[in-house]
């Protein structure tokens, strides 16, 4: 059903170089999709008024301002509008490339991912189908097809005579061109071709991009696989019977665990320094790494009881089901997952344990509230982790090396 | 942040310095790291209190 008819300028930002970067780093998909994610999320920020979303196209973003009688006052700001998109995308592509500290193929290549934008103005409908308004008409198609040009080059603007005419980009910064699309015919453009960007100049007070945080984790991922598949290797913390003793383990609390679980003890404390653990209760540990505290807490509560491991190192995971299997504990729950999100339902909980995996995590609040929900009321925390006695300045708050080493 | 997130008796009984002498260990010395225990519990609420009371004395 058609809504309206409107006089429109229409836009599609594009983020060139998409294709090559998704097809070449088809094992960093993960990654890939959060990078193209806060290009387009940055890009959005931008959309003012008169601009309207009218929707997301892969790696595109389309846009429309409708012209109506406030339009003419606004279009010079929305031409100096479409040239600060490149210096949103060129910040962003900055911050995500000093964020990330992977070495996989998307993280080694943001640098790679340019904006590109096409410009017409014309007419289109409005369709309402089911809930979703769409644009359509010929002056849609026109600008769909400029994408497919003649350019030759990475980031652009390219608008066509009739967008030119309502935006009135400076002439002096635009060269002049013609496309021709089957059809169509010829159409005359105008193209802006350099960009000015400004130094991106990081702002410690900014919440972390969560491409950070996602490498953030695969480094953590990494360091503690590495203590999971080579315990012995030597790390910035101490591992095995060496930091059991040092952290308190009784010989009583580690006769009969398995010794692929102490030997990969990485904890910083012990939480049954601070309380035993009741038969019956139900327990969660944060962090179970290769499951020496989750083997002791079991026998604590015993069959009665239960216990829920999260840990998010499939390696760790790996030795800790062994390491159960092998002592035929039976009321023991382990889960691949993120200690953000514990999947326990609200009040069930009677202790949480955790030994030097909290620290580990970005956001200790969430963490905090999260074990709050699972707790039953006055349920306890019993928890090994460390403290910081100088203050950590914002710039090493960002530095992967004193997370994960 | 523990109180904010709503636990009390928050304390910390043991602390000690438990990175000294790690193989790699470059870092814990500037920032002053420790490893402690700190145990903590979930705050009940005097509304939930008079619930779990009433509870028990319908019981």
């Amino acid at each position: 059903m058609v809504l309206r008819e409107e006089k429109v300028v229409l836009l599609i930002a594009d983020i060139s170089g998409y294709t090559d970067f998704m097809l070449a780093n088809e094992k960093s998909l993960e990654h890939s999709h959060i990078i193209i994610g806060e290009l387009i999320e940055t890009i959005l920020k931008e959309v003012d008024l008169p601009l309207t979303l009218a929707k997301l196209e892969g790696d595109a973003v389309f846009l429309y301002a409708v012209k109506d009688d406030a339009f003419a006052s606004r279009a010079a700001d929305l031409g100096a509008r479409l040239l600060r998109f490149f210096n949103a995308f060129a910040n962003k592509v900055a911050e995500l490339t000093l964020s990330s500290f992977c070495k996989c193929g998307a993280c080694t290549n943001i640098e790679r991912l340019k904006l590109k934008m096409v410009v017409h103005s014309g007419r289109c409908a409005f369709y309402q189908i089911a809930n979703l308004t769409e644009l359509s008409g010929v002056d849609v198609i026109i600008v769909h097809r400029l994408l497919k040009n003649s350019v030759g080059l990475s980031e652009y603007v390219l608008l066509t005579e009739a967008a030119q005419q309502d935006l009135q980009l400076p002439l002096t910064l635009l060269s002049t061109g013609e496309e021709t699309y089957d059809g169509i015919g010829n159409v005359q453009t105008y193209v802006y071709s350099s960009p000015e960007k400004q130094t991106y100049v990081p702002d410690p007070s900014a919440p972390a991009p969560s491409l950070f945080l996602e490498t953030l984790r695969c480094e953590i991922k990494r360091e503690y696989a590495e203590v999971a598949t080579n315990p012995t290797k030597g790390f910035h913390f101490h591992t095995g019977r060496t930091l059991a003793a040092l952290l308190g383990y009784t010989d009583e609390m580690l006769d009969g665990i398995p010794e692929k679980s102490i030997s990969r003890l990485a904890g910083t404390g012990n939480p049954f320094a601070l309380g035993v653990l009741n038969p019956g209760e139900t327990v969660v540990e944060l962090g179970c790494g290769a499951g020496m505290d989750t083997l002791i807490a079991s026998r604590m509560v015993g069959a009665d009881g239960r216990v829920l491991s999260i840990d998010m190192t499939p390696e760790m995971l790996d030795q800790a089901r062994e390491a159960a299997s092998q002592l035929g504990a039976m009321n023991i729950d382990f889960h691949l997952g993120y200690i953000e999100n514990i999947p326990l339902p609200d009040a069930s909980a009677d202790v949480i344990i955790s030994n030097g995996v909290i620290n580990l995590a970005p956001d200790k609040k969430r963490v905090f509230q999260e074990m709050h929900r699972v707790l039953k009321p006055e349920g306890r925390l019993q928890i090994g982790d460390i403290i910081v006695q100088k203050a950590v300045p914002e710039s090493a708050k960002r530095n992967i090396d004193l997370w994960a080493g | 942040m523990l109180a904010e997130c709503g636990f009390d008796e928050i304390e910390v009984p043991w602390r000690a310095d438990v990175f000294r002498g790690a193989p790699q260990d470059k870092n814990s010395v500037s920032f002053g790291t420790l490893g402690v225990n700190f145990r903590a519990r979930k705050r009940v609420l005097q509304r939930q209190r008079d619930a779990a009371l009433a509870e028990v004395q319908t019981v």
